[in-house]
């Protein structure tokens, strides 16, 4: 017997098999029936299913940060501003008012004032766990993660508004290369949040606070150092190594968000 | 193929009729696939209505451009071994339905040799079996039959054909001969 | 509508806190009853999908969680044991949040908000503080955001515990309702609690599920294990330090009638009594105190 002729056969046997015996229904006409009747009531439960699906419509991520900016987003930026005014102010009462024409502090303080930018983060960041909201929060549609990258989206548009906002006001008032002044500014912001994101990748919620705490204390102490012991480190400009430096730490901190994105148990950290 | 994207486009925007038109499409196959891996016609039903029912939540993970068919068949394959497993535990073997064919059909006008066929089509191994019930008893292509088991086009084919090598050698045993 | 918790384990550095727990889970409420440090939270943040197991799957609907993602968060509710809020949150606030955090569109939020509201009866405080409620209220806003969702399963760890008695009731009620083609999962120790509204319990200790079964099914396991008898009340503290006693009550009369669990009867007296879940609890959990209703 050749292929085709077997095939047929084969087609043949397993075709028929599921219809329903000649000898339990009534007619050809009705063999179809129960299979009809069934289908109606599968359509009839889908079409109730795709109705509810659609009462269920959700929205996407560009709605949820529009939201988290009118939830979220005017307390991250109250803090910020508050903490540039408070940081003029102390400046100010401490060193005199004429402090900020003084061209030999000025790096220095832009040094100071990114990592302190910088830093606002942290009480967003730890408040989720400090209230324990972060169990609620890992529950929804887009639980922690998404929020966490939300929260960092509206505070880098707060830190990238004052951080040009000093870089302009430093430019205009100070004869300083502005090379160096966005330097000054770039660099230590970028050394203080690749550090950020790299604590907030590996440590756990119970771990953050103290760690992020210590990383920044440690920051501020370094600068302070070399403001002692070499002075000459504030008088740099943007020269293509300062340039290569900054470019390699903008690489480590997508390095680190990746990181967290993809690789870590952000949420589950959370939980400990 | 258009037709069936524009309908799965419908029920995106949760519009019941296409979801009404698309089952007419393809109860009858995949209530057939089902047959041939529940133990009795009403398991069976469930077992199809499920499948139907778990397509339309699980849409989104359903990839576009033709393969709706690969993906239904995926889930029908998915929900039967579940409910095997969980609720129809040992009431269901190959051999039994082998048997069951083989009573069923009394007083069908049924040719001698396609119930023997169907008795060792049961009872072939499994990932056999699920090849050769897609092609001859659902006929998909090969193509088809590829996207739904997951393997590669060769691997399909030459399964295929040592199936069908097998199924030869076994009717040719049981005296049957080209009529 | 079938949650499978398939030989789920998870270990932590020092501890197993889940050992190959297998678990199908029905339409209804579910009890899982353990004392604490029983495993009972772990599992149940591993089922809420925050959690992921060292090995084991779980599946819904035959489908592993992990590749539903948001999917799976959107048919579920869950309700921590510690929960807390922002503290310049009003209730509305706070469902406002959470809404925006499950993905809910302006317009069903607002829905399911009101209605919400109304159900538990919050809406007098609507505009209030949360920080400034009663435990009950405070718990009322808790469960208001796991069904902010309109969620089918919904997970509940504890969620009984810091309510009076009234309030435990109304919560009872609350549940029933919602249960009925819903998946519940309440983990408690307060056993009266689930007893009444669970169709099914699963008993946790050490990490490892040792009973499954019908109240009724669980209850048989401690059958002949309970006895009730009469005491003078002055030798009360001796039989104290003899025996598990269960329940006492004040007869009048210098008597005291004591209910204990005992594989046989320890007094002449003692009459065998229809074993409860509280029994069976107390009998797997001997250390575990219980807390009692009224």
């Amino acid at each position: 017997m050749n292929h085709k002729t077997f095939e047929m056969h084969l087609e043949a046997a397993l075709h028929r098999s599921t219809d329903i015996p000649a000898d339990q229904t009534p007619g050809p006409d009705l063999i179809n029936s129960r299979n009809q009747g069934h289908m109606d009531a599968v359509i009839w439960e889908l079409k109730k299913e795709v109705v509810k699906k659609r009462s269920r419509k959700r929205i996407g991520f560009s709605d949820f940060l529009l939201l988290q900016i009118k939830m979220t987003g005017w307390k991250i930026w109250l803090l910020q501003g508050m903490m540039f005014l408070g940081f003029v102010f102390l400046i100010t009462a401490i060193l005199g008012p004429y402090i900020w024409l003084d061209h030999r502090y000025t790096t220095k303080l832009l040094c100071y004032f990114s990592i302190l930018i910088s830093m606002t983060a942290l009480p967003f960041l730890h408040r989720s766990v400090h209230y324990k909201m972060q169990e609620v929060e890992a529950a929804t549609r887009f639980s922690s993660m998404r929020l966490l990258l939300a929260k960092m989206l509206l505070l880098g548009i707060g830190d990238v508004f004052l951080l040009n906002m000093v870089l302009i006001t430093a430019a205009l008032r100070t004869s300083i290369y502005t090379g160096s002044l966005v330097l000054y500014l770039l660099f230590p912001f970028l050394l203080a949040n690749g550090g950020a994101l790299f604590l907030i990748g590996h440590l756990n919620a119970g771990h953050f606070l103290q760690g992020s705490l210590a990383f920044y204390t440690l920051l501020i102490t370094l600068v302070t150092v070399v403001r002692y012991f070499s002075p000459a480190f504030f008088q740099q400009t943007l020269s293509s190594g300062w340039l290569a430096a900054c470019a390699g730490m903008t690489v480590f901190c997508i390095w680190q968000l990746r990181y967290i994105i993809y690789r870590s148990s952000y949420s589950e950290m959370q939980l400990n | 193929m258009t037709r069936e994207d524009e309908l799965i486009h419908r029920i995106e925007q949760g519009d019941p009729d296409a979801v009404e038109e698309l089952v007419k499409i393809y109860y009858p196959e995949i209530l057939r696939y089902c047959l041939w891996h529940a133990p009795d016609r009403s398991l069976a039903e469930d077992a199809a209505q499920e499948t139907f029912f778990k397509a339309v939540r699980y849409f989104n993970h359903y990839v576009h451009k033709g393969k709706f068919k690969a993906f239904l068949y995926q889930i029908a394959a998915n929900t039967c071994v579940d409910m095997r497993r969980k609720r129809w535990l040992s009431d269901f073997s190959y051999e039994e339905l082998a048997l069951d064919f083989a009573c069923a059909e009394t007083g069908f006008e049924e040719i001698h040799s396609n119930l023997f066929l169907k008795q060792v089509v049961c009872r072939l191994p499994d990932d056999l079996r699920e090849i050769v019930i897609l092609r001859f008893g659902q006929d998909l292509t090969l193509k088809e039959i590829a996207n739904i088991v997951g393997l590669p086009l060769r691997t399909v084919q030459s399964r295929l054909n040592s199936a069908l090598k097998r199924l030869r050698k076994e009717f040719e045993k049981g005296g049957f001969y080209e009529s | 509508m079938e949650l499978y918790v398939n030989n789920v384990s998870k270990q932590f550095k020092d501890k197993r806190a889940v050992d190959h727990v297998t678990l199908n889970i029905t339409p209804g409420v579910w009890g899982l009853l353990g004392a604490n440090g029983a495993g009972k939270t772990t599992l149940m943040r591993m089922i809420a999908g925050i959690m992921k197991p060292t090995s084991g799957r779980i599946e819904y609907d035959g489908i592993p969680i992990d590749r539903l993602k948001d999917e799976y968060r959107d048919i579920f509710g869950y309700l921590p044991q510690e929960f807390g809020f922002y503290p310049e949150f009003t209730v509305k606030n706070y469902l406002e949040y959470v809404s925006a955090l499950k993905g809910l569109t302006a317009k069903e939020s607002r829905r399911r908000i009101s209605d919400l509201l109304e159900q538990l009866t919050l809406t007098n405080v609507c505009n209030k503080k949360i920080a400034k409620l009663s435990g009950g209220m405070k718990r009322r806003v808790g469960i208001a955001q796991a069904l902010l969702n309109d969620p089918e399963v919904l997970i509940l760890d504890e969620p009984t515990s810091g309510l009076d008695p009234a309030e435990r009731v109304r919560f009872r009620n609350l549940l029933s309702e919602f249960a009925r083609d819903h998946i519940v999962l309440i983990s408690t120790h307060i056993v009266p609690d689930v007893e009444y509204i669970a169709t099914r319990n699963a008993v946790m200790k050490d990490g490892r599920l040792i009973s499954t079964g019908t109240t009724e099914e669980l209850v048989k396991l401690v059958d002949g294990k309970v006895w009730s008898a009469m005491i003078p009340t002055k030798y009360l503290p001796e039989y104290e330090q003899k025996l598990r006693i269960v329940n006492l009550r004040n007869e009048g009369d210098d008597q005291v009638s004591i209910r204990y669990l005992s594989e046989r009867p320890r007094t002449e007296d003692s009459v065998p009594a229809v074993p409860r879940l509280e029994d069976l609890y107390l009998w797997l959990f001997p250390q575990d105190t219980l807390e009692r209703e009224g």
